[in-house]
């Protein structure tokens, strides 16, 4: 009985879950295309034929929309005459790891030393305050120009150097939200009990700091792709034939006025990402939020 | 509310008020603009041979003793009249009469001295003296009111194209580098520098030669090769020195050059499997240069076979390039193989962002032809300073088998100025050492007419056929963009000069 | 309050010190600057002259001690390329920077505070939606895309504005329009969220019953309390223009302190990197004072802490 009774529960879960999802469509759309980047980025590379991603001269800049070639042309062909749909596909697994490593080495690291300086203030919180000034005056570039002297390039210190120069504006947007929320009647509330601090700031405060800062983290994600494509540009960065969409972006550059197509749909799929994350983050947003769920709940509804 | 209003007026007035600070820089009449990439970051006259500073003041403040003939690479006078060599170790200049500077001082052999003296002054680092005249050892001295004599520890036979480097200043000029308002003979007087914005030159009426048409020129600069041909096309620009092939898409305002840079991937032969001839031969053999051309570069750029373009004294005009056969490649390949070499070795390719435009897709295009007749290659893309570690010596004792993205440019006349350093056993970016080719070098920098020619010409026969050291590429192609209201034809100089007395109306 | 101002201000003068020595020691690590500077045939004789000359052969520490000894002098270092002390280049393009960013913030600011409130009022509604969609592409579009493209239609083809440079408004047009372009698009996403979660909160559901007007509600009780992310965020954004509005000033040809970064960083001129990272830090940390001072202003219970 015990066992029904539980698989039912799951079973209604995923129902509410999927309801809510209908119920926004946008997010929806958006869930779905990130699963598919996510597939492309694990599975992508197996399915492309490597003609597709060789060099040849005749097709250079060849333009989009055409029929007369095999469809893998159909949003033309890069500078040395590669298929824009084959490269987005194989930049798809740099680009995801790259920037989501990023993303989220930084937000979880500025978001835990934001809330330790936030609740604790006093020296420690100041220490961590001026270490955030620091980082955010250094420029990024020097700071990988640095990196690489010492190190080899490579993917792993492209993510340590994007990661760390994000950190900033989640140690101080975390700290910021810190503030307010401590202040609150819960917490004072739950300092009465005698709760310990850990328990306070994890249990208590961090969620409802997590909303602005996944908000935060999904703009994030398309800088720090736009960031590895400067870093890219100048050098630092990815090495060809490796490719990321941010790379794609900057060598189109000179192109923009033959060939608009080879910066503008790498930026088009960085955009497209970077929006479906946002929607899939303000669906979040309202779901965790118990006040705000009420939109997309179907109220009145039998099968609960 | 009344927060917002506010703040929306004082962002207003703001932006009027700092707007208003600065001036435009257009050009009407007989004024022209010109659009360089960079600002020069200093405009002392012994600077003259950076390019960046030449534009703005060689030939247009300053003027140099001798003159190169773009043609040719032939000597003509311009400051000297006429010059003989008098002993195996001295020259005799003599200087024209009646120029005065722009400051009123007479040009005669004293300030000629004073202005040399001050260019080869090892406590600063003109460029004059570290890229012309680094190891000459030279003494200058007036012989009369307008004549001088230049006295050298070796005998150095292209001294009268040296001089064509060799920028004159009056002599009322600060000692140490970093002049901010260079005094010269030119046509044009420096006028002034907005730091950041815009130099502006205007004509000298007291020159001694003939009136250029126009009467005052405004440098501006934009790093972006698509900005300067927008300038141009919508007149807010009369000339833009040099645009990517990729802007350069109006044939009516737009012109093609030789700009005397010559491409190559110089091989590192003390590695292997680069120390095998066979191996360097396939890789030559691997390249479809023909195919490269139009596509990557542009379609004027002429295939190589040595490192001096055609106008300079030395090139040999009977050697032929390398053809495209990628069976011959890898059949090299395999025989190299099979004698033990280690042709599946990891060889890095050495490359140096934005050194020439599509710098990058170069490369990936070696990487692939290569990687098609069986070598392994990897691409090392850098900015200017790591590629520098690379490029010069002293090299990395640990180092292992490289190819190295490179260009070079010589448009001073004579071979001497790119064999030394590129061939020699000790040369700075040399790879090479071979005994034959090291005695010609030193034979032809000291010989003169045809005997140095020809001996010139064997190094490069010798290099090309026999030792390989360079996968070679092309002689290169620049491409500037001219208002139709002037009339302006780019040369092989065009890189490092922009004589504005040249420039007419239409 | 003033305590609390000169402890800020003395704890970011040991930042601004840790981060000058760090800067020092760590660009040092970056290679041979004589390398650069000479030309590529500059035999190696002038290549050792020319280090030992300017030093940067020694050891670090002697490279240390010589530039402290500078520093009393009141010398800030002397920039290997353009022949000048190091601070009067960086103060000639500091106020190009900074001018560009506070136009630019200004109107970013009072544009995200505007239409991410209206979207926030009706979540999901159309309005939110459009904005929605519209501030994130701005928010991820490539800078030089735009600029370039921007440059492209109204320059050359339409003829409406000057392609490039410094002058009076037409020129200031394009180069704000594009810095503006991404932190609107991410302030409205905070101003957005944030004001979401402050307009179900309790205390406007209160004020709501009381019948207080809505325009106040808004204004007055919500907004104040959503404005902290939303200031730390801005000044995260003026911040990063500051550090450089880089692509801006390299396409526009604005002579402002990113570009001389990037060029400095990659000529390798420490004397000039040193020299504006110091500026830039000092700006950085005035905007960061700037800001906690705000917190401490909308919000009563931090002032009183």
């Amino acid at each position: 009985m015990q066992l029904i009774l539980e698989k039912n529960h799951l079973v209604n879960k995923f129902r509410k879950i999927f309801s809510m999802f209908m119920n926004d469509k946008l997010a929806l759309i958006s869930i779905i295309f990130l699963i598919f980047m996510v597939f492309l980025a694990i599975f992508g590379p197996f399915l492309i034929s490597e003609s597709y991603t060789k060099m040849n001269l005749r097709l250079r800049n060849l333009e989009p929309f055409s029929f007369d070639h095999h469809f893998m042309y159909f949003l033309g062909a890069d500078a040395l005459g590669r298929s824009m749909i084959a490269r987005l596909i194989l930049a798809t697994q740099n680009t995801m790891f790259i920037a989501g490593s990023a993303v989220i080495l930084s937000m979880t690291l500025g978001g835990v030393l934001g809330l330790i300086s936030g609740y604790y203030g006093g020296r420690t919180g100041n220490l961590i305050m001026r270490m955030a000034d620091i980082i955010m005056s250094f420029p990024s570039l020097l700071l990988a120009v640095i990196v690489l002297y010492m190190f080899d390039p490579g993917l792993l210190n492209l993510v340590i150097v994007l990661a760390f120069t994000r950190m900033p504006i989640y140690m101080r947007t975390a700290r910021a939200e810190v503030l307010e929320i401590r202040e609150r009647l819960f917490v004072s509330a739950a300092i009465s009990m005698g709760a310990s601090n850990l328990r306070i700031i994890f249990k208590h405060i961090a969620p409802l700091t997590i909303p602005t800062l996944i908000t935060i983290a999904t703009l994030d994600f398309a800088f720090v792709m736009l960031g590895e494509s400067a870093l890219s540009f100048l050098g630092v960065g990815i090495q060809p034939p490796e490719v990321t969409w941010g790379l794609m972006v900057a060598q189109g550059r000179n192109y923009l006025q033959i060939a608009w197509w080879l910066a503008f749909f790498p930026g088009l799929i960085i955009m497209l990402v970077a929006l479906s994350l946002n929607l899939l983050s303000s669906w979040l947003r309202i779901v965790l939020d118990p006040r705000q769920r009420w939109r997309l709940e179907n109220i009145g509804d039998k099968s609960e | 509310m009344k927060l917002k209003n506010l703040s929306f007026a004082i962002s207003t007035a703001t932006i009027m008020a700092i707007g208003s600070m600065f001036s435009p820089a257009y050009s009407a009449g007989k004024d022209i603009t010109i659009v360089i990439a960079e600002e020069p970051d200093i405009v002392d006259p012994c600077e003259a041979t950076r390019s960046v500073v030449g534009k703005i003041v060689k030939q247009n403040v300053t003027e140099t003793l001798t003159e190169i003939n773009p043609a040719d690479g032939s000597v003509t006078p311009r400051l000297a009249t006429s010059w003989k060599q008098t002993d195996n170790l001295t020259w005799e200049f003599n200087i024209r009469k009646g120029i005065k500077f722009h400051d009123g001082e007479d040009l005669n052999a004293k300030a000629v001295v004073k202005s040399i003296n001050r260019a080869l002054n090892p406590k600063y680092d003109c460029e004059i003296r570290t890229k012309f005249f680094g190891n000459i050892k030279l003494k200058a001295s007036a012989i009369g009111s307008h004549t001088i004599s230049v006295k050298t520890e070796s005998p150095q036979p292209i001294m009268p194209a040296l001089m064509g480097t060799m920028t004159i200043v009056s002599p009322n000029t600060q000692e140490a580098k970093g002049v901010r308002d260079p005094k010269g003979t030119g046509p044009y007087l420096f006028n002034t520098w907005t730091p950041g914005q815009s130099v502006t030159l205007k004509r000298f009426d007291g020159y001694w030669g003939d009136k250029p048409e126009v009467e005052n020129a405004t440098y501006v600069w934009r790093n972006e090769s698509a900005v300067r041909a927008a300038m141009v096309k919508t007149g807010e620009a009369d000339i833009a020195a040099s645009i990517g092939v990729q802007d350069a898409n109006d044939p009516k305002m737009d012109f093609s050059y030789f700009n005397s840079e010559t491409s190559r991937l110089r091989i590192d032969l003390t590695r292997a499997p680069l120390n095998d001839i066979r191996v360097r031969k396939a890789m030559n053999l691997a390249i479809d240069l023909d195919g490269l051309m139009g596509t990557i570069f542009p379609k004027g750029v002429v295939k190589m076979t040595q490192i001096v373009v055609p106008s300079i004294n030395g090139h040999n005009p009977n050697l032929k390039p390398w053809p495209y056969n990628p069976a011959e490649a890898k059949r090299l390949v395999k025989e190299a193989k099979a004698d033990g070499v280690p042709v599946d070795k990891e060889i890095v390719l050495i490359g140096r962002l934005g050194i020439y435009p599509n710098a990058t897709e170069a490369m990936e295009a070696m990487h692939a032809m290569l990687t098609e007749v069986g070598f392994n290659i990897k691409i090392k893309m850098m900015e200017t300073a790591g590629w520098l570690d690379f490029l010069s010596r002293p090299y990395a004792e640990d180092r292992g088998p490289a190819l190295q993205q490179a260009q070079h440019d010589n448009n001073n006349g004579d071979a001497v100025f790119s064999m030394f350093n590129k061939y020699a056993c000790k040369g700075a970016q040399s790879m090479t050492c071979d005994k034959q080719v090291d005695a010609w070098i030193t034979e032809a920098t000291a010989a003169t007419g045809i005997n140095r020619r020809d001996t010139w010409r064997k190094v490069q026969k010798r290099l090309h056929e026999e030792i390989v050291p360079d996968v070679q590429m092309f002689h290169m192609v620049g491409f500037s963009r001219v208002n139709p209201r002037i009339k302006f034809t780019p040369t092989i100089s065009t890189n490092s000069e922009i004589q504005i007395s040249q420039v007419k109306f239409n | 309050m003033r305590q609390y101002l000169s402890k800020r201000i003395f704890s970011s003068i040991l930042a601004i010190t840790g981060l000058f020595v760090m800067v020092f020691f760590l660009a040092r690590l970056t290679g041979d600057p004589g390398h650069l500077y000479l030309p590529i045939d500059a035999p190696l004789e002038v290549r050792k002259e020319f280090s030992e000359k300017h030093g940067f052969n020694d050891p670090i520490y002697i490279q240390f001690g010589k530039f402290l000894g500078d520093l009393t002098d009141g010398n800030l270092g002397y920039s290997l390329r353009k022949e000048r002390p190091a601070i009067d280049i960086v103060l000639e393009a500091i106020p190009v920077t900074l001018s560009l960013a506070a136009v630019a913030m200004s109107i970013a600011f009072v544009g995200a505070i505007l239409i991410g409130s209206l979207a926030a009022y009706r979540p999901n509604g159309i309005f939110d939606r459009i904005s929605r969609v519209i501030s994130l592409t701005a928010a991820s579009a490539p800078d030089f895309w735009v600029a370039i493209t921007a440059i492209l239609i109204f320059s050359v083809s339409l003829g409406w504005l000057p392609t490039s440079g410094i002058g009076g408004v037409p020129y200031w047009i394009m180069p704000i329009a594009i810095l503006v372009i991404r932190p609107l698009g991410l302030l409205v996403q905070v101003v957005r969220g944030s004001m979401i979660t402050a307009l179900s909160s309790d205390f406007v559901k209160t004020a709501r019953a009381k019948g207080v007007k809505e325009k106040v509600v808004i204004f007055k009780h919500a907004l104040r309390n959503a404005l902290l992310p939303v200031i730390t965020v801005a000044g995260d954004q003026a911040a990063a223009i500051a550090n450089g509005a880089v692509i801006v000033e390299t396409i526009f040809g604005w002579p402002g302190i990113g570009k001389l970064m990037i060029d400095s960083i990659m000529q390798r001129d420490f004397a000039v990197v040193q020299a504006s990272i110091l500026i830039t830090a000092i700006v950085i940390l005035s905007i960061n004072i700037i800001i906690d001072i705000a917190y401490a202003v909308l919000d009563p219970r931090i002032r009183h802490k």
